[in-house]
């Protein structure tokens, strides 16, 4: 059995094969694939969870972590034209002086710095400025254009369908039936609607 | 049968009391309250036959997962030592249980009975915020509101203690006190003339009590339960010669005790903060739930406060008429008030 833990509260989570739930939950997933399970938990922004597989007494457990992609470290633009450039220099230095008249040879090496130089990322390095939505007033954020789509209640969102249809109920041993005083009920009703009115 | 304005009009009321335990309803049209618990119990559909469930009330879901619900659940349960499933906890729909709302739905649907053709109006109960608890009541209040509506029913939730004060508090017009000590909250509510002057609730009532003397006895829970609902007594000696159950019972006094000692403190403490109207008019105080139900409570509840110095002239202490339905009926009585109201 495959079972997935999330104990942080308030979330509502879809995953394919299995009903929509909330959590806090524990949930049985050994008809769904873990990866899937954890690339959908991912793309829904949650990275706090738990999934314990127990496949005949060995149990093993898997974290966010355990799939997050190594990412190839990569240095800022900043750095690499830093480097490109202590590459250049080192290029011209290993030019040897006799060469100096040696338009070929000086070609050649122009024409692999421009080839490295093609090789960088298209990528502009431009000044960050805010969008021009939002000004920003004593550390509120102010939406500046009303017509901007908004987005449905919150609480519709989160309120869950029901939907009891593919159910079905059985048997009625269950209900314990008392008597009640209609007549007390219809006097008391009027009392409390004389009351209502004079408010 | 009663033949009311609201029969005549095809309107059908409805008071709903969806406790933790118990959920009751009772309806314009009949004379008849319906009551059942508020619990379920998932079976291990390889061990069982259907002609094993013949006489259990039970739901079988899309995925053909089987719950036997309600009273069954709890005796099922007992039987083979196993805790039941429930839908609520401390008053509030349960984030634990992933089935809980489609299982509530079905029961609620199967309690109400036919609406069909009519136009219906509940009035459903939910719980005060909890002055020691910081969970929230609104998911719970629009769960319901959804469920209510998926059903084709029109609904306004209503607070519970406030329920209490319709259905017991009719002589003094709707003044007075209620408290409602279910199995998840204690709820408490202080009415005067009909409106609300204060109301909360407190995490501690029925399931505390179960899970501290659970704890203390190394017991499960509803077995418990099971013992306090078939002996208990708050009144005379233990007449059980059964040591495990005398001893259980022994504790459930204690816990009982400590229950009440607890919710006196608190009304105390928030009448003195959030009380600012001068009540003149000296306060019935009604004691309702399913808590409240053994024999001797009402006694326990008046020795336990004559010890405190209440901020409010009390005129007498007396128990609901029926502690299990009082809250379903106010919640009707409140319901046919406002069809009332808004038909003139």
């Amino acid at each position: 059995m495959i079972i997935l833990k999330i104990k942080e509260k308030g979330l509502y989570i879809e995953i394919p094969g299995i009903t929509p739930f909330r959590t806090p939950a524990e949930v049985n997933i050994t008809h769904v694939s873990i990866p899937l399970v954890a690339s959908k938990l991912q793309s829904q922004g949650i990275f706090k969870y738990e999934i314990i597989s127990d496949t005949k007494g060995k149990e093993k457990k898997y974290t966010n972590k355990d799939f997050v992609k190594k990412k190839r470290i990569e240095n800022s633009p900043e750095e690499r034209i830093s480097a490109l450039e202590n590459l250049i220099l080192n290029l011209i230095d290993k030019i040897p002086s006799n060469q100096n008249n040696n338009e070929e040879q000086i070609n050649k090496k122009l024409d692999q710095i421009e080839k490295l130089i093609k090789k960088q990322p298209k990528q502009k390095i431009v000044k960050w400025t805010p969008d021009p939505e939002f000004i920003t007033k004593d550390k509120d954020v102010i939406k500046k254009n009303s017509n901007l789509k908004t987005n449905p209640e919150i609480e519709e969102i989160f309120i869950p369908t029901v939907n009891v249809d593919v159910m079905k109920i059985k048997g009625d041993s269950s209900k314990i039936t008392t008597e009640q005083d209609n007549a007390d009920i219809d006097e008391a009703a009027d009392l409390l609607s004389q009351i209502g009115k004079r408010k | 049968m009663r033949e009311k304005k609201e029969i005549e009009k095809n309107i059908l009321c409805l008071g709903c009391d969806i406790g933790t335990m118990h959920i009751c309803c009772a309806r314009s049209d009949s004379d008849k309250i319906n009551t059942t618990r508020n619990v379920f119990l998932p079976l291990d559909n390889d061990n069982i036959n259907i002609s094993d469930l013949s006489d259990l009330s039970y739901v079988r879901s899309e995925d053909d997962e089987l719950y036997v619900i309600g009273s069954d659940a709890f005796k099922f349960a007992n039987i083979f030592g196993k805790e039941v499933s429930r839908p609520m906890e401390s008053g509030l729909i349960s984030a634990k249980e992933i089935d809980a709302i489609d299982i509530l739905t079905l029961m609620l649907k199967d309690l109400i009975g036919d609406v069909k053709d009519k136009e219906a109006y509940v009035s459903y109960s939910v719980p005060a915020e909890a002055i020691d608890n910081k969970r929230s009541v609104t998911y719970h209040e629009n769960v319901f509101g959804s469920i209510f509506k998926t059903l084709g029913i029109n609904c306004t939730s209503i607070n519970e203690a406030m329920a209490i004060i319709y259905s017991e508090c009719v002589k003094e017009h709707f003044t007075g006190i209620a408290i409602s000590f279910g199995a998840g909250m204690a709820n408490v509510a202080v009415s005067y003339k009909g409106t609300e002057a204060l109301t909360f609730s407190t995490a501690r009532s029925g399931d505390w009590i179960d899970k501290q003397v659970a704890d203390s006895l190394g017991m499960v829970a509803n077995r418990v339960t099971g013992i306090k609902e078939k002996y208990m007594k708050l009144t005379g000696p233990i007449e059980n010669k059964n040591k495990k159950t005398k001893r259980v019972l022994e504790a459930l006094y204690y816990y009982h005790k400590a229950l009440i000692e607890y919710t006196v403190k608190q009304i105390i403490k928030e009448f003195d903060e959030r009380i600012d109207i001068e009540i003149d008019e000296k306060l019935p105080i009604v004691i309702s739930g399913g808590t409240s139900l053994p024999t001797g409570f009402t006694k326990l509840f008046k020795e336990v406060i004559s010890g405190y110095d209440i901020p409010f002239e009390i005129s007498e202490i007396r128990r609901a008429k029926n502690p299990l339905t009082a809250v379903a009926n106010g919640l009707l009585i409140r319901t046919i008030s406002d069809v009332k109201n808004m038909a003139k």
